[in-house]
């Protein structure tokens, strides 16, 4: 679900590079207005970490691998925090195993900061006084979610980077088949959102005070 | 420095590498002529040979991405354009095809060829400092920092719980139904992570990371660092600028 340098037109590339540096200049405006802004740098800290590991792990879905995405995690857990936590994932991704890439850190970080901010405002948005059995089913929708408007994301994006001259309908088959390679995946991560979201409310409930 | 990493070469500061490199990368993503492509390989072969990049360097970076890379080339030139070049079987060759799948191949193995010459022989957490000197937030250098001091912490939590799942009979493999398990898992090593992500970040802050009045760490480009930048950088428009004006 990265997209790899090389295969994007400049233009593209730069506009990525704009959006997900507005975003992160949001985030970062929002986080600086707290009481104390460096409260929860441990916590994006460790989730950058296990964003950075998770997305190297790959998953076999004959005959194709997908890998962990994260991003409905990423969200729940750190809110504004998810944005700048995964472009710095993104880019020690990208200089130490050449996973994604440095031209197409800015789409790359569009495609999993959206889905992470989506999953923040669902959550934020409907789990407050809510039962457990809802508050599980936010979660999962979160986590499923994320996936599912992430792999939108990659496919509207390399649709419109691709060379118009090319066979339109092929690109889109191949891309359909993608995307249906990681309906399995939008499952596994709203499971497990739900289940870190229900453990730590019941060991932990402070950790998931995200914003 | 890892083992396979490229030698120190001739750009220093490691500031400067990675403006030579954001430079050289977004030049070379938008090429597409024959022979700028041509040229762009001579320049990555030239800048590998400068740095001493190890073969073994570019491998482990090409591992990951190049089976998305890879998908995009083969299925390419067997999905695309109207030119019909060859009969493999039952599969069909086309030219347009080729033709793009060519032109991303050359450029994502240069992209990753030059970040692996430039980027490799610098310890990573002097090129978080060299981004902080370039402009990086300061709170974006300190997660990055913490984040380097968690990642082998969490794989070897990781891995302990899973052998400790197992040896309590979960079964083994992705799809064996352990979501819930599995989630439970991680919440727990981030839980026991976060108290010792805090006390390390705490340590940190004592010493001023992320303060507003900590000075940066020193960086001293030498004129040879400058000189070759600029060459660097000259060469990678020039060839943006030539297959624009050509």
């Amino acid at each position: 679900m990265h997209v790899p340098d090389g295969i994007l037109p400049l233009s593209l590339s730069l506009g990525g590079v704009a959006v997900a540096a507005g975003l992160t200049a949001l985030s970062l405006k929002r986080i600086n207005a707290r009481s104390d802004p460096r409260a929860d740098v441990p916590r994006a800290a460790l989730l950058t970490a296990v964003f950075f590991a998770a997305s190297l792990v790959h998953i076999p879905v004959p005959p194709a691998s997908v890998h962990l995405m994260l991003s409905g995690l990423m969200g729940v857990l750190l809110g504004w925090f998810a944005v700048p936590a995964i472009l710095i994932g993104l880019f020690f991704q990208a200089v130490m195993f050449g996973h994604g890439g440095l031209t197409a850190l800015g789409v790359n970080g569009v495609i999993f900061g959206l889905p992470a901010l989506a999953a923040f405002g669902l959550t934020r948005l409907l789990m407050a006084h809510s039962t457990p059995a809802r508050e599980t089913a936010v979660a999962f929708a979160a986590g499923a979610g994320a996936v599912v408007l992430g792999v939108a994301l990659f496919s509207g994006i390399l649709l419109a980077g691709l060379p118009a001259h090319l066979d339109a309908a092929a690109e889109r088959g191949a891309l359909l088949a993608l995307a249906l390679a990681h309906l399995p995946l939008a499952v596994v991560e709203g499971l497990v959102v739900a289940a870190v979201l229900g453990f730590l409310r019941r060991v932990s409930p402070e950790l998931l005070r995200a914003g | 420095m890892p083992a396979d990493a490229a030698r120190p070469g001739p750009i220093a500061d490691p500031r400067l590498r990675v403006v030579a490199l954001v430079g050289l990368a977004f030049g070379f993503s938008a090429l597409a002529e024959p022979w700028a492509l041509a040229l762009m390989v001579a320049l990555t072969l030239a800048l590998a040979w400068g740095f001493g990049l190890p073969p073994a360097a570019l491998a482990r970076r090409l591992r990951w991405p190049g089976t998305v890379v890879a998908a995009v080339v083969i299925l390419l030139p067997l999905m695309s354009g109207e030119t019909v070049l060859a009969h493999i079987g039952p599969l069909t060759v086309r030219a347009e095809g080729l033709e793009v799948a060519t032109v991303i191949a050359l450029r994502f193995l240069c992209i990753v060829a030059v970040a692996a010459a430039l980027l490799s022989a610098v310890p990573l957490p002097r090129l978080v400092a060299a981004l902080r000197a370039l402009g990086l937030p300061a709170l974006m250098a300190d997660m990055a920092l913490l984040m380097l001091r968690h990642v082998e912490d969490l794989r070897q939590g990781l891995r302990r719980m899973r052998v400790a799942m197992r040896l309590r009979g979960a079964p083994a493999g992705f799809w064996a139904g352990q979501f819930r398990a599995n989630g439970w898992a991680l919440a727990s090593l981030l839980l026991r992570s976060h108290a010792q992500s805090e006390r390390i970040y705490h340590a940190m802050i004592v010493r001023g990371h992320g303060a507003a009045r900590a000075s940066p760490e020193p960086f001293r480009a030498s004129r040879r660092d400058w000189t070759v930048l600029i060459a660097l950088l000259l060469a990678g428009s020039g060839l943006v600028l030539l297959e624009h004006v050509l």
